[in-house]
C-alpha cells in the first residue's frame, strides 16, 4: 500500500499541490487525471524524488519515506515509465535493460552476455511480450520499446509502477499489448498509477481514480461507480461541451484540391482524393497507415515519385508541382515542437513567421514589428489564447496555447486549404473544445480541412467525410451518419486483422 | 490552476528566464569592464591616441569576420575556412600584382576569391546537406593548400603604390575602419529590420518550422555563406594592404578562436537563433583589448595565447548558461 498524504508543494509563492491525499493498492491501477497544470505532474515528481514536498508524507508498506533525489525513489522501488523512452539503440535489448547494472564474468571488466540474456528473457516470458533478448533495439517497433522500460524496471525490483501517458505514440493494437501488460503487472500484485489524458483509457484499465484541479483533489473513488461525462465534468469542473455535430453534404461543392496517385516508398500504393471547399475530410487509419506519410508526400516534403496535385484557382483545376502547395496550406504538423513552433521567439514573431511579407514596410521594406505585435494581440483575442501578451515567448505556453498559435500563423497567412495532423495532441480537455471550434470555424468560412486524427470522438464531431486509409490504400470512404464511433472502430480492426 | 494563477506562474517562470539572461549578459559586461580598467592602469600609454588607432585598426580587420561569421552563427552554422579563404585570396592578388597585374582587377580578385569559397560552402552545406563544421574545416584546408602554393610558401611583397589606397587616412581614420562600421551599420540592420533577416533567425531556431512556414531555407543558409564569404574577401583586401605583403601565414592560428569567443561574447551561440552585430563587434574589442593589454604590458605572446584559450573556454561556457 502507498499512501502519499497532505501532500503541498509551493513553487514561486504559487500553491502546485494543496494538500493532497493519493492512496494506492497492491494489484490495482490507479489513474490519475487533471487537465495540465493540474498538478498530476508535480505529485508524481515528487514520489520519483525529483522535486521534495513541502509539507506531508509518503508511506509505503507502512514505512515512512524521504526521499532526496530520484535515485534514493528508485531504490525504494518506485519506477517511472515514460512517454517516450529512451534507449541505446545499437546495443541489444537485454543490454538495455540492464544497463544500469550489467552483470558481470569472472573477470571483472567483461560483460556476462549470456546471463544476461536468460534473465531478460525470462522477465519478457512474464509479460508475453515477443522481442528476444539478443535483438537490437533499433530493430524494435517504437510501440514495443515502452515494454522493454517496463522490464527495466522489473528487474531492478519495482512495486511502485508510474505510467506517464504511455499511449500517446501507441497505435490501438500497440495499446491493447499495453494494457495486457497492465493487467499482468496487477497479477503480479504490483502499485500501478496510470497517467493519461483519454479517459476512454481510464475507464478500461484502471480500478480507482484520483481527480486533481488546481492542485487540489477534487475526488477519488472507484472507477466502477464512475463514468466518462462524470470523471470530465470533474477534471474540468463544469459539463464539457461536446461540438453538436454538424455533418454537410458536401457532394455540391467546389473542389479546391485533387491529388493523384501518390506514393511513398512501401508505404503508399497510388492514393487518390479531392478536397471541396468548407468541408472537413478525414483520413482515418491506424498508426503506421501511411497518413503522415501521405501529407508529406503531397506537401513534397519527402521526395516521391510519382503523384499529380491539382489546385483550384478560379474554378480551373490547375496542376502545380507538389513543392508549391506548401506555400498555399496551413499545415499544423504532428509534432509541433519538432517542426510547428520557434521556442524561444515570442508569440507575435510565431504568428507572422508565414505571411512575412504583409508586414514589410511600404519605403524601405523593414518589418514593421508594431504591426506584427498588434496583429497577433487581435489573435490572441479571437482564439482565445491564454497569454498576457505578444511578448512572451513560445516555450512558456501551455501545449493547448501553442497549438492555437500555430492555428494563428496559418489563418494570418490566409491559407484556403488546412492540413491538420493530430491538431490536439497533447493538449487538455478544455483547450480542445477551443481547438475544435477554431476548426469548425475555418471550415464555415469556406476553407478546405484535412484532418488527421488518431482520436475517434474527434474525427466523429469533426469530419464531414472520412476517408479510411489502410495499407497504404483508401480502402472506404464515409460520410453523413455513417461516421460513428462502431464503423469507425470497425475499420480500425479491420486494418489490425490484414 | 485557475486561470489567473496559471498566467501568474507562466509570468514569473518567463520572468527567471529572460531574467537569467539578463544576469548572465550584465554579469559578462560587467566583468569585461573591470577586467579592461585593472588592465588599463597598469598600461601607461593605453589612451593614447596612437594605441586606440592601432586597437582600431586591429579590430576592423578582423572585424570583417566577426561580422560574417555572426550571421552564420545565427542560421545555426559554423565557418572555419576564413582564415585560409584570406590567405588564398591575399596570395592571388599579391602574386597577380607583383606581376605587373592592375590593382582594382586585383582587388577585384581578391574579393571573388572570398565569395567562391562562400559559394562552395554554401552549395555543399545548403544544397549537399553535409556538416557545416567538416564541409568548412575542408575548404580550410583547401585554400591554405591554395595559398602556400601560389605563393611557393615564401613572402609576396613590393605592391604596387596605388593599392595602398586601402590603406590611407581620412584624417586619422583609416579607410578600412570606416568601411568595417559602414558594413557593421548595414548588417546590423539588415538582420535586425528586413524579412530576410528575420528568416535567417528563424532558419538558426528551428529549420524545420521554417520550412514548413514557407520559408527557403536552401537559399537562406545559402545566403548566410555567401556573406560570409563576401566579407571574408573585403577584410582580405584592407588586411593586405595593411600589412603590405601576402603570405600563406599572414592569419594567425588564433584568429578563428578570436572571432567565435567574441561573437558568442556578444549574445550569439553555438545553437543557432541568436546573435546581434553590436555584440558581436563589441566583444570584439573586448578580445583585441585584452590582446593589446598583454602586448603593452610585456607578457609573452605564448602566455598571452595560454590565458586566451582559458578566457574562451569560459565564454563557451557562458555560451551554456545563457541556453538552460
Amino acid at each position: 500500500m502507498l499512501t502519499m498524504s497532505s501532500i503541498s508543494k509551493k513553487f514561486q509563492g504559487v500553491r502546485a499541490l494543496d494538500n493532497v491525499t493519493m492512496a494506492a493498492k497492491e494489484g490495482r491501477v490507479l489513474g490519475l487525471v487533471g487537465i495540465n497544470g493540474a498538478g498530476k505532474s508535480t505529485l508524481m515528481n515528487i514520489l520519483g524524488g525529483v522535486f521534495k514536498q513541502d509539507n506531508g508524507k509518503i508511506i509505503l508498506n507502512n514505512k515512512e519515506l524521504t526521499f532526496n533525489s530520484p535515485i534514493d525513489a528508485y531504490n525504494e522501488g518506485i519506477a517511472f515509465i515514460h512517454q517516450e523512452p529512451q534507449f541505446f539503440l545499437t546495443l541489444t535489448v537485454a543490454e538495455n535493460i540492464f544497463i544500469s547494472d550489467l552483470y558481470m564474468s569472472k573477470f571483472p571488466i567483461v560483460t556476462d552476455k549470456k546471463k544476461m540474456m536468460q534473465e531478460a528473457s525470462k522477465y519478457l516470458a512474464v509479460l508475453s511480450a515477443d522481442i528476444k533478448p539478443q535483438q537490437l533495439l533499433e530493430d524494435i517497433a517504437i510501440g514495443q520499446r515502452q515494454v522493454i522500460e517496463i522490464v527495466r524496471a522489473l528487474t531492478s525490483g519495482a512495486n511502485v509502477i508510474i505510467f506517464d501517458e504511455p499511449t500517446s505514440s501507441l497505435s490501438l493494437n500497440e495499446k491493447d499489448n499495453l494494457f495486457r501488460t497492465i493487467r499482468k503487472l496487477k497479477k503480479e500484485e504490483k502499485i500501478i498509477i496510470y497517467i493519461s489524458h483519454f479517459l476512454d483509457e481510464i475507464i478500461d484499465i484502471c480500478d480507482d481514480y484520483l481527480v486533481l484541479r488546481d492542485g487540489k483533489m477534487v475526488q477519488s473513488g472507484l472507477i466502477k461507480d464512475t463514468d466518462k461525462s462524470d470523471l470530465s465534468r470533474m477534471i474540468i469542473g463544469q459539463e464539457i461541451d461536446r461540438l453538436e455535430r454538424a455533418s454537410i453534404n458536401t457532394d455540391n461543392k467546389e473542389t479546391i484540391l485533387k491529388v493523384e496517385n501518390v506514393y511513398h516508398s512501401n508505404l503508399l500504393h497510388g492514393v487518390d482524393l479531392e478536397l471541396k471547399k468548407s468541408e472537413v475530410l478525414g483520413i482515418w487509419g491506424l498508426m503506421g497507415s501511411g497518413r503522415t506519410e501521405l501529407v508529406r508526400a503531397i506537401l513534397g516534403l519527402d521526395r516521391v515519385p510519382g503523384g499529380k496535385c491539382y489546385m483550384n484557382e478560379n474554378g480551373q483545376m490547375k496542376e502545380i508541382k507538389k513543392a508549391e502547395l506548401l506555400r498555399s496550406v496551413g499545415y499544423v504538423t504532428e509534432g509541433r515542437h519538432f517542426d510547428g513552433l520557434f521556442l524561444s521567439m515570442p508569440v507575435w514573431k510565431n504568428v507572422t513567421s508565414a505571411n512575412m511579407n504583409a508586414y514589410k514596410s511600404k519605403k524601405l521594406k523593414f518589418m514593421d514589428n508594431k504591426k506584427e505585435r498588434s496583429k497577433t494581440e487581435k489573435f490572441i483575442e479571437l482564439l482565445n489564447i491564454k497569454v498576457p501578451d505578444a511578448n512572451v515567448r513560445l516555450a512558456n505556453l501551455s501545449g493547448g496555447n501553442q497549438q492555437k498559435v500555430i492555428f494563428a500563423k496559418w489563418i494570418d497567412k490566409g491559407a484556403d486549404i488546412f492540413i491538420l495532423d493530430e491538431p490536439t495532441r497533447g493538449v487538455d480537455v478544455g483547450a480542445k473544445l477551443g481547438i475544435h471550434k477554431i476548426i469548425r470555424n475555418l471550415a464555415s468560412q469556406g476553407i478546405g480541412v484535412l484532418l488527421i486524427t488518431s482520436e475517434i470522438d474527434e474525427m466523429v464531431d469533426l469530419a464531414d467525410r472520412v476517408l479510411i486509409l489502410c495499407n497504404g490504400e483508401i480502402v472506404s470512404e464515409l460520410s453523413g451518419n455513417d461516421i460513428n464511433n462502431a464503423n469507425l472502430m470497425h475499420f480500425a480492426l479491420e486494418g489490425v486483422k490484414e | 490552476m485557475n486561470t489567473q494563477s496559471k498566467q501568474l506562474f507562466g509570468g514569473i517562470t518567463n520572468i527567471l528566464r529572460e531574467d537569467r539572461k539578463i544576469r548572465v549578459n550584465s554579469i559578462v559586461g560587467v566583468l569585461a569592464v573591470i577586467i579592461l580598467a585593472v588592465l588599463s592602469c597598469q598600461v601607461k600609454n593605453f589612451f593614447s591616441i596612437q594605441n586606440v588607432i592601432n586597437v582600431l585598426e586591429q579590430v576592423s580587420s578582423v572585424g570583417f569576420f566577426s561580422l560574417g561569421l555572426t550571421c552564420v552563427l545565427i542560421i545555426g552554422g559554423i565557418d572555419l575556412s576564413v582564415p585560409g579563404v584570406i590567405m588564398a585570396a591575399s596570395c592571388l592578388g599579391g602574386s597577380y600584382m607583383i606581376g605587373g597585374g592592375n590593382w582594382i582587377l586585383a582587388a577585384l580578385m581578391i574579393l571573388s576569391v572570398g565569395i567562391i569559397f562562400g559559394f562552395i560552402n554554401g552549395i555543399a552545406i545548403a544544397k549537399g546537406k553535409m556538416i557545416p563544421f567538416i564541409v568548412t574545416l575542408s575548404t580550410l584546408v583547401l585554400s591554405q593548400g591554395i595559398a602556400a602554393y601560389l605563393s611557393a610558401s615564401a613572402t609576396i611583397y613590393g605592391l604596387p603604390e596605388d593599392f595602398f589606397i586601402f590603406n590611407a587616412k581620412i584624417g586619422i581614420v583609416p579607410v578600412g575602419v570606416i568601411v568595417f562600421v559602414l558594413a557593421a551599420i548595414l548588417l546590423s540592420i539588415f538582420l535586425s529590420r528586413t524579412k530576410t533577416g528575420r528568416c535567417f533567425f528563424m532558419v538558426g531556431e528551428n529549420i524545420e518550422t521554417a520550412r514548413i512556414s514557407g520559408i527557403n531555407t536552401t537559399k537562406i543558409t545559402f545566403l548566410a555563406y555567401i556573406i560570409s564569404g563576401v566579407l571574408a574577401g573585403t577584410g582580405a583586401i584592407f588586411l593586405t594592404a595593411r600589412l603590405g605583403t601576402a603570405t600563406a601565414t599572414m592569419v594567425g592560428d588564433t584568429v578563428t578562436n578570436d572571432t567565435i569567443a567574441a561573437c558568442i561574447i556578444g549574445g550569439a551561440s553555438l545553437n543557432g537563433g541568436q546573435g546581434n552585430i553590436i555584440g558581436s563587434v563589441l566583444g570584439l574589442i573586448f578580445i583585441t583589448l585584452i590582446a593589446n593589454c598583454f602586448n603593452l604590458l610585456g607578457i609573452s605572446y605564448y602566455v598571452g595565447m595560454a590565458i586566451k584559450g582559458l578566457i574562451i573556454m569560459a565564454v563557451i561556457y557562458i555560451d551554456v548558461l545563457r541556453s538552460h
